[in-house]
């Protein structure tokens, strides 16, 4: 009997989702049943609109320029030990559908990047922000502009607390960003963090 | 600045970097000897005798695998992979009395996380306790994950009590198995091989003319890693560590490279021109199945599951399938008929992404054995039966309370996994389910996550009511529910159906949804067992992913008598 495969392919990123599915399946005597296949089957079907148009809109002054939407995103995305993040400030900035993507996070064993919705990337770190103190701020910033468009490499590092003498970590935040006439929209995020062989070059510092 | 411990290993990694160091990559086994398929009979575990009480020891020892392996050092129970089957009557008690002779003070895989909850360096690392899966059992004899016990029961863990477990058997016919649960080492010793089967039989079985004997045949699956000699590799973080608070040896999930079925590397089974019962487990620690049966010339050439049963017994009647999707735990009850098959040989294929449904993973695991239809017909067969059992089904009216429990990961601000939460607690943190004895409640599971998780709830049986999309964004800025779409029904495996293990979908996270599965079971203590008000039986809830289990994804419960423990 055929079978067949669904490769989902998400255009905006490099992530792929393979789903099985029955979708084709011949009848047999008896008719043979899919189980299990609510997952393929409703998934594709399902509306693939994310709702945060509905969501509590940006405050105005967030999101009027390119300085401000990026200082609004290093300020939400920071948290000191025992804070709880804004996490519908930092889910307003960016557009609906908008993904983030980690260059070096794994951890599923692949060396595919994960994407993650804004509000999910906030929620799922949260506890690592509360508990161990992530504060994030912009050091460097080369900017590309034209017309509606703009893409940012804002270079980053972090501490637990302000008191930390060095960061714990820096990299490069690479944006894509849209001006629809009245605001602008984080369209996408993906960064790179230094490592050991990867270090950050002197353009990508000042 | 006081320096914590994590602070202390942080700051000595960025000495030398200067930065943090991050995972360059998780290593996984995909470098197992490459072994020729079906060149060894499919063993079968031998059957206990019949008696009221058993011990049962857990060894180590070498078995081969596979006929070009070199024998593996193995745990096993009675010395053996898989350990022996037990076979009993719903309704006949029996005792065991599981005795621990394994070696050493070393766990022989190097692969323990001292940073995991229950696993931490004064804890000793070759313990383990034995939960019988899916038992209707008091809490003393559920194999709770800190009732661990040392060889000759040297050491104890904080909730030992008893050498001795007993199973009342108080449920309808079915398969369970029983496999270590050790808090913070179960995915390690089960990966050793501490798994086997136990089978309850009862009349309404009995009755049914269903294939027997040696026409019903135990399959467990299993995928491992091996090194060139023989021995098992089990993978950990690389070298240097990720940082605190990620786990520095733990890996999110084991995916091997090597297919087994009932402890051998792909065997085969001959098989006469008839119907057979296979009882399926999915014993892999984090792998999902997704399984045909084709003819091994002719991949049209397919034949078709006729399950019969699931976790908790029968179905009411059969349901043919061209496939199956088993997620970790979960126990299918089908029936093949190789009839009008002679000559031919079939193989049982895989093709479910891992981790599951999202993939990326390297290594696949496509096959798992090969069936040859080769023997003569020696006895007939009857048609599988219109009805089987029936199933009667909770009603959501009758739950007297409705949980909405969370299924989160949390992550480094990388990306990278450091644990899974069920209802965003912890492990330690304070009992919150409590249900009471006798009543039924609904257990919502709201699915956060990248990952299908197979969501274990010990001592009770459910039903699966249904699963609905919601959106994400919503539910984590509000941790409110706004649902994209009408309640999904329940595969007509899964419904009517009784189950101890449910697949907990995700939604699609990067479209910004989540789902949310729906479940509903009766807190029955065995044989209506009744004890004085505010006595607390405790069991676990847990992801059955071996990993996530053993980092934080599994919290503890209590089924309380005479009254509700206030939250």
């Amino acid at each position: 009997m055929p079978r067949c495969k669904i490769v989902r392919i998400f255009a905006m990123t490099l992530f792929a989702v393979l789903v099985p599915c029955t979708h084709g399946q011949q009848p047999a005597a008896p008719a043979p049943q899919k189980p299990h296949d609510s997952h393929a089957g409703h998934t594709a079907a399902a509306p693939s609109a994310p709702a945060a148009h509905e969501m509590k809109p940006a405050d105005a002054a967030d999101v009027a320029s390119l300085d401000a939407i990026l200082a609004a995103f290093y300020a939400s995305n920071s948290g000191a030990v025992g804070q709880k993040r804004d996490i519908v400030r930092f889910s307003s900035l960016f557009y609906p559908g908008a993904q983030l993507m980690p260059a070096e996070g794994k951890g599923h064993g692949t060396n595919m990047p994960r994407a993650f919705a804004p509000s999910t990337y906030i929620a799922n770190t949260d506890l690592f922000a509360a508990e161990e103190g992530y504060l994030v701020k912009e050091i460097a910033r080369r900017t590309e502009r034209f017309g509606k468009i703009a893409q940012v490499f804002s270079t980053y590092e972090a501490r637990h607390a302000s008191s930390d003498p060095r960061p714990f970590v820096r990299g490069v935040n690479s944006f894509q960003l849209f001006f629809d006439g009245h605001r602008w929209w984080i369209l996408s995020l993906a960064w790179q963090t230094e490592t050991p062989e990867l270090k950050l070059p002197e353009e990508y510092l000042r | 600045m006081n320096l914590r411990r994590r602070d202390f290993l942080r700051l000595g990694a960025m000495a030398g970097a200067g930065c943090l160091l991050f995972p360059k990559n998780y290593v996984f086994g995909q470098n197992s000897p490459k072994l020729k398929p079906f060149v060894d009979p499919l063993p079968i575990p031998p059957v206990l005798p019949g008696a009221t009480s058993f011990d049962i020891h857990m060894r180590q020892f070498f078995q081969k695998l596979h006929r070009d392996l070199p024998p593996t050092k193995l745990w096993g129970y009675e010395g053996m992979f898989l350990g022996p089957t037990f076979e009993v009557r719903s309704g006949s008690p029996i005792t065991v009395q599981w005795l621990n002779d394994l070696p050493g003070q070393k766990h022989f895989l190097p692969a323990v996380d001292t940073t995991i909850h229950g696993s931490e360096s004064n804890v000793p690392e070759v313990r383990s306790v034995v939960h019988l899966h899916g038992a209707k059992v008091l809490a003393d004899s559920d194999g709770y994950p800190e009732a661990w016990f040392t060889n000759g029961f040297g050491k104890t863990g904080p909730f030992f009590s008893t050498r001795v477990y007993h199973y009342p058997n108080d449920q309808a016919a079915t398969m369970l198995w029983y496999h270590d649960h050790s808090l913070g080492i179960t995915r390690l010793n089960v990966f050793a091989g501490l798994a086997g089967v136990y089978l309850i039989r009862d009349e309404d079985e009995d009755e049914l003319p269903l294939p027997k004997g040696k026409f019903e045949v135990p399959l467990v699956f299993m995928d491992r890693a091996f090194n060139p000699d023989g021995s098992l590799h089990y993978p950990v973080q690389t070298v240097p560590p990720p940082p605190p608070p990620v786990s520095p040896i733990w890996v999110p999930e084991f995916f091997g490279d090597t297919a087994l079925v009932n402890g051998k590397i792909l065997p085969f089974l001959e098989v006469e021109p008839r119907k057979y019962r296979f009882r399926m487990l999915n014993a892999c620690n984090a792998r999902f199945l997704h399984l045909t049966f084709t003819n091994a010339t002719d991949n049209k050439d397919q034949l078709h599951f006729h399950q019969i049963g699931t976790d908790q017994g029968f179905l009411h009647k059969p349901v043919t399938l061209m496939d199956l999707l088993m997620s970790p735990a979960e126990r299918f009850d089908v029936v093949i008929d190789f009839t009008g098959q002679k000559g031919k040989s079939f193989i049982l294929n895989n093709d479910a992404p891992a981790p599951f449904p999202g993939g990326g993973a390297p290594g696949m695991v496509p096959q798992f054995m090969e069936f040859r239809v080769t023997l003569p017909l020696t006895s007939t067969d009857q048609p599988l039966p219109e009805r089987l059992a029936p199933v009667h089904l909770l009603e959501t009216e009758d739950a007297v309370r409705v949980r909405r429990l969370t299924l989160r990961e949390n992550d480094d601000p990388n990306g990278n996994p450091i644990i899974d939460f069920l209802g965003d607690r912890r492990w330690n943190e304070p009992i919150t389910e409590n249900p009471r004895a006798g009543t039924i409640e609904q257990w919502d599971l709201i699915n956060t996550t990248t990952d299908g998780h197979p969501i274990h709830v010990h001592l009770v049986r459910f039903n699966v009511i249904n699963r609905q999309l919601f959106d994400l964004n919503v539910f984590n800025q509000t941790g409110k529910l706004k649902f994209l779409g009408p309640p999904e029904p329940p595969a007509p495996n899964e419904r009517p159906a009784w189950k101890d293990t449910v697949v907990v979908f995700p939604g699609d996270t990067t479209s910004g949804q989540g789902k949310l599965t729906r479940i509903i079971a009766k807190f029955d203590l065995p044989n209506e067992a009744e004890f004085p008000p505010g006595n607390r039986q405790q069991y676990v809830w847990h992801c059955h992913i071996l990993e996530h289990e053993d980092n934080e994804m599994m919290r503890p419960y209590a089924v309380v008598s005479g009254k509700e423990d206030k939250d």
